[in-house]
């Protein structure tokens, strides 16, 4: 009897689904917002729709819908999909699927590709970091615990004398310890 | 400073630099620019070299060149004043 509605009395099949309703003034479902009669259930209702599918839930909510499907959860998220990413054998060629190292597929790649994993970078093919961009662009994509170290160029080279002096001919190998602190 | 250990000195120095290349070399054995800094000091080194053990005696044991004369216990050892 609190129900305000033009067509839909509480129990009518026609006028959505479940609890949330439009056109019907029912209590506990007015508030999810809902463009036809389906999605409306609890977990789903903060997810917008997209085509004829329902938001995602829980885990994967907070990645897009791509096409038809759900946003990829956790650990595959990072990396470029069309159906929900890959599996944990990131390392091989797979459609869709990012490479979860630091990989690219042949020495004259120079960007992590989905699906193109060959040589690691850093490497004087990886376009990025031998154009000396800063650290986080260099390392940007890159797996966690691992560590990288820039590969060295011949250059900037001290003459012989200062080089003996200085402990060695390469200046960007030149780090006198300065104790902590300094 | 003597104008022998003088030159010594410069030979240290470009010896170093030539050591310096070699271990670059080997963790980059196609660089073209370290490849071609090593010819380099290589050559220089070994002239120098050459021109040291002919006007102050030998560097090393190869560097005796007097046939007549073992001159290695010649020139004076490390440890002697006249050697520095």
């Amino acid at each position: 009897m609190n129900d305000q509605h033009n067509n839909c009395g509480t129990t009518r099949t026609n006028c959505g689904c479940g609890n949330a309703r439009t056109n019907c003034g029912y209590a506990v479902s007015r508030t999810p917002a809902r463009a036809l009669c389906d999605c409306g259930d609890n977990s789903w209702r903060t997810y917008p729709r997209t085509g004829e599918g329902c938001g995602c839930n829980n885990g994967w909510r907070t990645y897009p819908r791509i096409g038809g499907s759900c946003g990829c959860n956790n650990s595959w998220r990072n990396y470029s999909r069309t159906n929900c990413g890959c599996s944990a054998q990131r390392i091989t060629e797979q459609e869709g699927c990012g490479c979860n190292r630091n990989t690219l597929r042949t020495a004259t790649e120079t960007t992590w590709k989905s699906g193109n994993c060959g040589q690691s970078c850093p490497s004087p093919v990886c376009q990025n970091c031998a154009q000396g961009a800063s650290a986080d662009a260099c390392l940007s994509g890159r797996s966690l615990a691992m560590v990288y170290s820039p590969h060295q160029s011949f250059e900037n080279l001290y003459n012989s004398r200062e080089g003996l002096c200085n402990g060695t001919v390469f200046c960007d190998l030149n780090k006198p310890f300065l104790a902590s602190g300094r | 400073m003597t104008r022998e250990s003088a030159f010594l000195k410069d030979i240290q120095a470009e010896d170093f630099a030539l050591y310096e290349a070699a271990l670059y070399l080997n963790g980059h054995p196609t660089c073209p620019d370290a490849l071609a800094y090593y010819c380099q000091q290589r050559n220089k080194v070994k002239e120098m070299k050459e021109q040291y053990e002919s006007t102050c005696g030998p560097l090393t044991i190869y560097g005796n060149h007097d046939q007549n004369c073992w001159q290695w216990v010649s020139t004076p050892w490390p440890w002697e004043k006249e050697a520095n």
